[in-house]
């Protein structure tokens, strides 16, 4: 028996969840790829300040990182329920993927000098970014597939 | 669809992974190392490791309570020479028997360039006790007296107080030389005197702050009393706050005593402490703490007679020419250079106080030697150091293995005490400054010695 149509009911509350998670959630992808960019900077000149930017924009990056992952999975389960889980479940394991990958970037960034960055470093910063586009494109392809939009239809 | 659940599954597998891997690198892979292939000539060095999560493991300091002391072999006696004292770094006997005690606290306000900088400050506050209270006066130099020679203190006199970080001092031809954390300074000083008024005169700079990341400075006299050599620490573990941090540091200066004209006079020492001539040789002698975080079991600190113009590896090798990836753009023609010290301690034992047993009137077996304290470990699982130990000479050469002489201050995970300075007293017996301990300890022979011949 078909569920009686329920339109969907705008709130506020949901247009200020989804634009604080869409805030949190720029800082790890911004924070990344400087710190692919300053990793690279390192290597070519070896002038240790780009190491210690290196070091602070992971620092940053899977702070609010994680921040907004754990945002992102509360306001997403109690928004949608298990219906977005089901569909959202790629982009979380992706993000999972990103933010273990940078808890390692973190540690190895902690070395003295050259080898926080040759070759591991370096490494682990550039899958972090490779790993952040896989799931940003898992993310938008979601958004645009036909699965998403369509509510109570069996 | 396929595609995506192949993906899903290749990140859940990645993930497993490296979470697997996380908990290899935190399992210690070093015991079965012996750690007493690391002292001698020759020691055992093994591969670097890069662990993703260095070693950080310092004993909470609970200090001493009423009747416990360090614990010393048969045939020797310790005792509480000077108690209440703020933080105890170095011991050095004047040519009248009075005794100077040197206290001091790291300078503040170091620049923290990274996370992790930040992150272990931190860390190590905490487990020096160090709650942010208000601390007890710091930074001063303290004149114990023992009238009578019965091996107890009868006077006590605060010197000098509030100075910038002081730790070696050396005395001759009525001054005192106090070497503080960015210059020497020189005190009009008779010997007997109770109190000095008189303001300093600044003999030569040294290399200070802002980061003086390794800050104690020490002293020596030249044999002929016509230099001083000051002890300079370098800025960094392996370099890592750039090579302009490190201009002139890493270093023993040679400082004439006259006009305070300063040279270089030995390079490539980590942090170097404990600078003292062999009374035989006249040769000068220091001990070194060397690099960290390349595992449990590197770098060993040392013991070393210092070459003039010697350049001794830091930071591009260590135990001669020992490469360091860390510090990059390599520069072999440095690490062909480096001389290869005489005698390791092993690794992470954190000496910093040397003096020659100077024929004492100890048992026999201690007279013709070195003993050097060690503050203790915090860059491996197991604790190294936190002990006095003592190196046998002969012909101005150590002669045999080190051994343990005072031990005791560490007690399970915790520290009653971590020994610093060590010098011989008026009545020839060792004295140690114990700097978590706030205290001064006195190790005398337990019974009567032949003379000395």
């Amino acid at each position: 028996m078909p569920l009686p149509h329920v339109p969907y009911a705008p709130s506020k509350a949901a247009i200020a969840g989804h634009t604080i998670h869409r805030l949190l959630a720029s800082f790890p992808v911004a924070c990344f790829t400087l710190a692919l960019a300053t990793d690279i900077a390192y290597w070519r000149t070896s002038n240790l300040m780009w190491l210690e930017f290196s070091a602070w924009l992971l620092l940053a990056g899977i702070t609010v990182g994680v921040a907004a992952a754990l945002f992102g999975a509360i306001y997403f389960l109690v928004r949608f329920g298990i219906r977005a889980v089901r569909f959202g479940w790629p982009a979380a394991l992706g993000t999972l993927v990103v933010l273990i990958l940078a808890f390692f970037n973190n540690l190895a960034h902690a070395v003295d000098g050259w080898t926080a960055v040759m070759p591991w470093g370096l490494t682990l910063s550039a899958l972090t970014v490779l790993a952040m586009l896989v799931t940003l494109w898992l993310g938008a392809s979601f958004a645009y597939g036909p699965a998403l939009g369509v509510r109570n239809h069996v | 669809m396929s595609d995506r659940f192949r993906l899903q599954r290749a990140s859940a597998l990645t993930g497993t992974c490296l979470l697997a891997l996380a908990l290899a690198g935190c399992t210690d892979s070093d015991t079965g190392f012996d750690i007493s292939s690391q002292i001698g000539p020759d020691p055992v060095l093994p591969e670097p490791s890069t662990e993703l999560m260095p070693d950080l493991k310092v004993a909470e300091v609970v200090g001493w309570k009423d009747g416990q002391t360090p614990k010393v072999p048969q045939g020797l006696t310790v005792t509480l020479y000077a108690k209440d004292l703020v933080s105890p770094r170095m011991v050095r006997t004047l040519p009248n028997g009075d005794v100077l005690v040197v206290q001091s606290r790291a300078p503040e306000g170091k620049p923290l360039p990274r996370p992790k900088d930040v992150i272990r400050q931190w860390v190590m506050a905490m487990a020096k006790g160090d709650t942010g209270g208000p601390q007890k006066e710091s930074n001063l130099i303290t004149l114990l007296r023992d009238t009578n020679r019965d091996g107890t203190v009868d006077e006590r006199h605060d010197l000098l107080k509030g100075l910038n970080s002081p730790f070696g001092v050396v005395w001759h031809e009525g001054t005192l030389y106090v070497a503080a954390a960015d210059a020497i300074l020189a005190y009009p000083y008779r010997l007997g005197e109770t109190a000095i008024a008189a303001a300093p005169k600044m003999l030569a700079p040294l290399p200070g702050g802002p980061i003086n990341h390794h800050w104690t400075k020490d002293l020596a006299l030249s044999p002929d009393g016509r230099f001083l050599y000051a002890s300079v620490g370098s800025n960094s573990n392996a370099a890592e706050r750039g090579l302009e941090a490190e201009k002139g540091r890493a270093a023993i200066w040679q400082v004439d005593r006259a006009t305070g004209m300063s040279r270089l006079y030995a390079s490539g020492l980590r942090n170097p402490n404990g600078l003292t001539f062999h009374p035989e040789t006249g040769v000068l002698w220091t001990v070194v703490n060397e690099r960290d975080e390349l595992g449990p079991n590197l770098v060993p600190d040392y013991l070393t007679s210092v070459q003039e113009n010697g350049f001794y590896g830091w930071p591009w090798s260590y135990f001669g020419n020992h490469v360091d990836e860390r510090v990059h753009p390599p520069r072999p023609e440095m690490v062909q250079k480096a001389i290869k010290p005489d005698y390791a301690l092993s690794s992470h034992v954190a000496a910093l106080g040397l003096t020659f047993s100077m024929n004492a009137s100890l048992p026999e077996q201690y007279r013709r030697g070195a003993f050097i304290g060690q503050h203790g470990s915090w860059n491996r699982n197991a604790f190294n150091g936190y002990n006095v130990v003592y190196v046998p000479f002969e012909n101005g050469r150590p002669a045999g293995k080190a051994q343990e002489v005072v031990t005791g201050f560490l007690e399970g995970d915790q520290a009653r005490g971590r020994p610093v300075g060590v010098t011989i007293d008026g009545t020839g017996a060792l004295l140690i400054a114990d700097d978590a301990g706030n205290a001064v300890w006195r190790v005398a022979a337990s019974g009567p010695v032949p003379p000395s011949q």
